[in-house]
């Protein structure tokens, strides 16, 4: 799994949603609120003790919504190994690793592969 | 006087031995330092893979707050329906919560009707997407849900434990 890394990361904030085509051939398409809800920063997460576990199942099952915390900003590279998204509420401390993102990845396979790990 | 002239020299002999094998030794250490360098350095296509390419796709300036499109007819069909949170008024497009099962859930098949197989059971307060419907079966009505971002979670459920979503 540490092996896998983005080839090319795209947020394209026509369609609110984020693209990730992975090393492995994988692509992974991310709602901007399904990012938002399952921000890793110790705030949204609830204590630093939870910061390093994976998604929250429940991120799954709540239904998209357009409000400026779900409205991305900026996306920038944090060194190469994660990426971190600046909201337009100004929230902008999550910083999603690889493995995070490819744990969140929505897709029917990634779900059923994810899921009881 | 020869005693202390032969000690002396045995002591540079001794000297220059543990003078030598230090120097050995660290030579060694380097050569070691060295291979271990050059069999763990990165190799040329896992360099390649470390910076991936970020693309930011601004949004439309006309409609810089446009919602997407599932958002939006959720959105369109919850302002229509509003506030009348009754089963008869679920349309498509909008977003149920299942309420009123005291905790036991609702049955969610594979077809409408009372006949249809148990696919899974949707927990009490879930929230799904309504994508088909309604159909009158066995004294029932019955939408077909599916999960907002887990499509594996979809089915036929009754009406009688749905509830509107106000502000999914």
């Amino acid at each position: 799994m540490s092996s896998i890394r983005p080839t090319g990361i795209t947020a394209n904030r026509q369609t609110s949603e984020l693209s990730i085509q992975w090393s492995d051939s994988h692509s992974s398409v991310y709602p901007f609120s399904l990012l938002r809800y399952a921000c890793p920063c110790a705030e949204c997460r609830g204590g630093h003790d939870k910061m390093g576990s994976d998604p929250d199942p429940v991120v799954f099952l709540r239904p998209a919504e357009d409000t400026p915390a779900t409205r991305l900003k900026n996306l920038e590279a944090v060194g190469a190994y994660a990426i971190t998204i600046e909201w337009e509420d100004g929230h902008h401390y999550g910083i999603y690793n690889w493995n995070y993102l490819r744990a969140l990845c929505p897709c029917l396979e990634c779900r059923q592969k994810y899921a009881g790990s | 006087m020869a005693r202390p002239a032969k000690t002396q020299w045995l002591s540079f002999i001794v000297n220059l031995r543990v003078v030598g094998g230090a120097l050995v030794l660290a030579s060694c250490l380097t050569l070691a330092a060295l291979v271990i360098l050059f069999i763990t350095r990165p190799s040329s296509a896992d360099a390649g893979q470390v910076t991936a390419v970020l693309t930011l796709i601004a949004a439309p300036p006309a409609t810089p707050t446009a919602p997407p499109v599932a958002a939006a007819s959720a959105t369109a069909a919850t302002e229509e329906e509003l506030p009348t949170p009754m089963p008869g008024v679920i349309s498509l497009g909008a977003y149920v919560q299942i309420i009123g099962t005291g905790g036991d859930g609702l049955r969610l098949r594979d077809q409408p009707g009372l006949d249809g197989k148990v696919l899974l059971l949707g927990s009490e307060a879930e929230v799904f997407r309504v994508q088909d419907g309604p159909r009158e079966v066995d004294g029932y009505t019955w939408w077909y849900l599916v999960g907002p971002f887990d499509e594996t979670r979809r089915g036929w459920a009754v009406a009688n434990y749905l509830q509107i979503v106000q502000n999914p």
